[in-house]
């Protein structure tokens, strides 16, 4: 899957193209790990091109939510669509994660 | 009027990704309301993939069958397998209070299922599972309809 990144001082910017399935989240979640390990502390997850995400991809995102809670990190999702955020808020996940609305709001928080 | 798609697919990744393909097609050729389309990738998705991952005590090969049907008001996907028994109306549901240090990281992708279909139908059969899944499509609204006041 593609997966844009981008630094913007020390907050990575990735942006996943596609969907979060159980075909994807693998690749997401590889992706995820290897900044981990090279002492990535902040992370901004643009959702803007996500059609959808499965248990698999929310997974994904929970391991990461919880590693960088464990580190004094920071996760910061934006730019959910409606399908993504009514998963989410199925899930039960809503309340754990910080979700805003823009890039540049999510940014702007994580540092 | 009825639409239908009908696939076999082996019980491996690649199979699911076939189904995934097949769908794209259904829906775009069918112009598929969005939402619809999104929920029904998600539970093909889920199911298939608890079916692949936990149904075969064996190392075979076993075949799945995916029926999806296309009526004006409502999509009907259909998953028949040989798996074991598994009947998704008797799972329970997990625990979606907990904070993020005891989330479990298990037990979502059936409750999703039974969240975003408006009716799950399930029965064994000869030796397999019958698993029936339906979503409405809600009617489009006409554009000079009379509600709209501006």
């Amino acid at each position: 899957m593609e997966i844009r990144e981008t630094k913007e001082g020390t907050v990575v910017v990735l942006e996943p193209i596609g969907r979060l399935d159980t075909n994807t989240s693998g690749e997401f979640e590889k992706k995820l790990v290897e900044l981990l390990e090279e002492k990535e502390e902040r992370f901004v997850i643009d959702l803007t091109h996500i059609d959808y995400i499965s248990s698999a991809g929310l997974r994904v995102l929970l391991m990461a939510a919880k590693r960088l809670k464990n580190m004094n990190g920071s996760l910061v999702l934006c730019s959910m669509s409606a399908h993504v955020k009514e998963v989410f808020d199925i899930a039960g996940f809503t309340p754990i994660f910080t979700i805003v609305l823009s890039q540049t709001e999510a940014i702007k928080i994580s540092k | 009027m009825e639409n239908e798609l009908s696939i076999i697919l082996k019980n491996d990744k690649a199979g699911i990704q076939k189904v995934r393909k097949g769908f794209d097609e259904f829906g775009q050729s069918h112009q598929l309301q969005q939402t619809v389309f999104l929920d029904a990738h998600l539970v093909l998705d889920e199911v298939l993939t608890n079916i692949v991952e936990y149904g075969y005590d064996d190392k075979k090969e076993h075949l799945i069958e995916v029926q999806i049907r296309l009526y004006e008001n409502v999509l009907e996907i259909e998953i028949i397998d040989d798996s074991r028994p598994f009947n998704i109306l008797e799972t329970g549901d997990p625990d979606l209070e907990q904070s993020l240090e005891e989330k479990p990281i298990g037990g979502l992708g059936i409750y999703l299922v039974k969240k975003l279909m408006d009716e799950l139908e399930y029965c064994r059969q000869d030796g397999r599972n019958h698993l029936v899944m339906k979503k409405k499509i809600t009617v489009q609204v006409e554009k000079d309809d009379q509600d709209s006041q501006s």
